[in-house]
């Protein structure tokens, strides 16, 4: 009588670690499943710090530098060429990120241009002040303006990326 | 059979709901910001030809003006897409807790 009610308990037992040792497996299938579903199925980058904060000290920089092209390009030539340097390293670092086409074609427009004409935003506005030596009040405003916008709209889509 | 006609019905419900708030605030930003645009460039194509007309700005300045801003109205379609794309990740990953969740409540219940 003894030996049957152990065995009925342990069997019991058994039972209830068999079932529990199921339910784990549901949801280590499951942890495992929806990892592999969402990771296979990423279509655009993650957020990225480093893109984010550095583009807006771009923005910045341009901003300030642009306000300052009234006056003789020949003065500003070093910082041009520091913006420029900048620009063209953002530029880069996007390529080099996976799933990052949608800014790198906002930065086509911005350092290359697209359509047929081809002309590129940020380095046109410096091109034009080398070939004129200075610019006029007017036109700055304008352009400021222009400029400030499409780097908003880089930084717009950077800062809704996915956080890692 | 029955708890997982239950699952699928209760996951079902809560999928719905999910897209339509998530698919009505997209799409209601994007036509406002788009409109936003459509009108600002026609106020700023007004501006620019009056600053030529007055020559305070020459051809190759409003050259320039225009083309940053059909450059800008590109910009502004790639991050609309790049929303919405985030959206639909965000959406399948909302998507898939959810789904994770009610299972593993329902399971574990039983």
């Amino acid at each position: 009588m003894f030996m049957t009610k152990d065995i009925t308990k342990t069997t019991s037992n058994v039972s209830n670690l068999l079932g529990n040792f199921c339910k784990l497996n549901y949801c280590l299938f499951f942890f495992i499943a929806s990892t592999f579903v969402y990771t296979s199925c990423k279509t655009i980058a993650y957020y990225d710090d480093g893109s984010f904060v550095k583009t807006a000290e771009l923005k910045a920089k341009t901003l300030v530098l642009i306000g300052h092209s009234n006056e003789e390009y020949k003065e500003y030539r070093k910082q041009i060429d520091d913006i420029m340097i900048l620009a063209e390293t953002l530029y880069a670092m996007q390529k080099a990120r996976q799933l990052n086409f949608l800014t790198v074609k906002q930065w086509d427009i911005m350092m290359k241009g697209t359509g047929v004409d081809k002309k590129s935003i940020l380095p046109e506005f410096f091109n034009m002040w080398k070939r004129k030596g200075k610019l006029n009040d007017f036109f700055i405003d304008e352009a400021k303006e222009q400029i400030g916008a499409a780097f908003d709209e880089i930084l717009k889509l950077e800062d809704q990326k996915i956080r890692q | 059979m029955a708890l997982f006609d239950d699952i699928f019905s209760e996951i079902k419900g809560k999928v719905v709901d999910l897209a339509k708030s998530e698919v009505k605030d997209f799409a209601d930003s994007a036509a406002k910001d788009t409109k936003d645009y459509l009108q600002s460039s026609k106020e700023k194509l007004k501006k620019w030809t009056l600053l030529l007309v007055d020559k305070k700005i020459d051809g190759e300045e409003l050259g320039f003006l225009v083309n940053s801003q059909l450059g800008l109205g590109e910009m502004k379609v790639l991050t609309n897409v790049g929303i919405a794309q985030i959206k639909a990740e965000k959406f399948k990953n909302s998507v898939i807790h959810l789904v994770v969740d009610t299972i593993l409540t329902r399971v574990l219940k039983v």
